[in-house]
């Protein structure tokens, strides 16, 4: 058994899948981080706690250090690990957000992409994998599946943020009817996904899939980074 | 695009941590696993530990459990009149049209800051809260500041 495992470590990934990854998913996190500090996204809802601010923004910028150094492949294997501690330290003392510790566990392998071990794209695929179905299993609750949750989310961004949504969009999904059809193909679309990454079956569907599921939580939910970093490992990585 | 940048700087690759000898020990990988599985797995299981039962309750925030979109919430809009100073009379302006928005998940948790912002700028005011709760109802109260 050690025998294989030791082979499986050896085994190289001649393609370009891994750092083709490891470099859009720096680059989208170094344009997220870019913009909460140009604009002050994270900065102004700080506001609510009255917390210091300064020591957030020298993280943001040492993140976008970090993030231009991997997407050169300047001591990327080290800049890695300096992001994930830095992206640690933002969910753990400012916002500890899913996105946050989803760019944490993508961030440890990618410290090895550079070395084309297949291990690594193995693990990528196991953790998103992981991700889908955690996160479809527990959507399978009564809030989410009659829903609720989009009801709430759609509502509060169409009446307070003012989000454009199309005025046929709006007689069709803002309804909790509506709402719970979307969550229910939300929810099938997330365990399908789980089941394609883990069989490796099908890449151009799962990507179809990726994009639909993320582009939806973009358009409809102004949910944009965070999923647009999990499409990257869907489309490279399968 | 990728191996076009990355040549560019062949001389600042050396000067990395010797990753090649590290990714081809079991034992490197064997800990990274169990580094990486460890924490998700006990934070799913500690969702079912807290009460969660598929179709029948709803989870709560438990952090790597990849909880996102699955917890209860509840979105309150915040109007302060008069204004608060800047002006300030809404909430919506802390936010940024695009991802980064000043949200809370429960109504008590809009009430205080709504309570906190009166309180932090000393100026008699009330504070209307719309809220949109995921029973597909909307509701309105007022958090008065003295």
């Amino acid at each position: 058994m050690w025998s294989s495992a030791a082979k499986w470590c050896e085994r190289e990934d001649p393609s370009l899948g891994l750092l083709r990854f490891r470099f859009w998913f720096a680059l989208l996190w170094m344009s997220y981080d870019c913009a909460d500090l140009l604009f002050r996204g994270t900065g102004d809802i700080l506001w609510i706690s009255s917390a210091n601010g300064l020591p957030l923004m020298v993280l943001q910028a040492a993140l976008i250090g970090g993030q231009l150094c991997i997407a050169m492949g300047i001591s990327a294997p080290l800049a890695c690990l300096a992001c994930f501690a830095l992206r640690l330290a933002e969910a753990q003392f400012y916002f500890g957000l899913n996105d946050f510790y989803y760019y944490c566990v993508v961030m440890i392998p990618l410290a090895f992409a550079g070395e084309k071990r297949a291990w690594t794209r193995d693990f990528l695929v196991v953790q998103l994998t992981w991700i889908y179905f955690a996160t479809a299993t527990l959507k399978l609750n009564p809030e989410w599946l009659s829903g609720g949750h989009l009801y709430v989310r759609q509502n509060y961004l169409a009446a307070i943020q003012h989000w454009p949504y199309p005025a046929w969009y709006q007689r069709q999904f803002l309804s909790l009817p509506g709402a719970a059809l979307l969550a229910r193909f939300g929810v099938a679309a997330e365990f399908l996904l789980a089941t394609l990454l883990l069989t490796r079956r099908a890449p151009r569907v799962a990507t179809v899939l990726a994009l639909a599921v993320h582009g939806f939580a973009a358009l409809a939910l102004n949910v944009w980074f965070f999923g647009a970093s999990m499409a990257l490992g869907v489309i490279f990585l399968i | 695009m990728l191996e076009r940048i990355i040549p560019v700087f062949p001389r600042f690759r050396n000067y990395t941590i010797p990753m090649p000898a590290l990714s081809r020990s079991p034992l490197v990988v064997l800990v990274l696993a169990l580094v990486l599985a460890g924490p998700q797995l006990a934070g799913f299981a500690t969702q079912f530990y807290r009460g969660f039962v598929p179709f029948r309750t709803t989870p709560t925030r438990v952090t790597l459990s990849w909880d996102m979109f699955a917890t209860h919430i509840e979105r309150c809009g915040v109007n302060w009149s008069p204004p608060l100073p800047g002006p300030l009379f809404e909430l919506r302006q802390k936010s940024r049209a695009l991802e980064w928005q000043s949200v809370a998940d429960t109504r008590e948790h809009y009430d205080r800051i709504a309570a906190w912002a009166c309180a932090t700028f000393h100026q008699p005011n009330r504070a209307l809260l719309t809220c949109f709760l995921p029973l597909g109802k909307e509701e309105s109260h007022v958090v008065e500041c003295r």
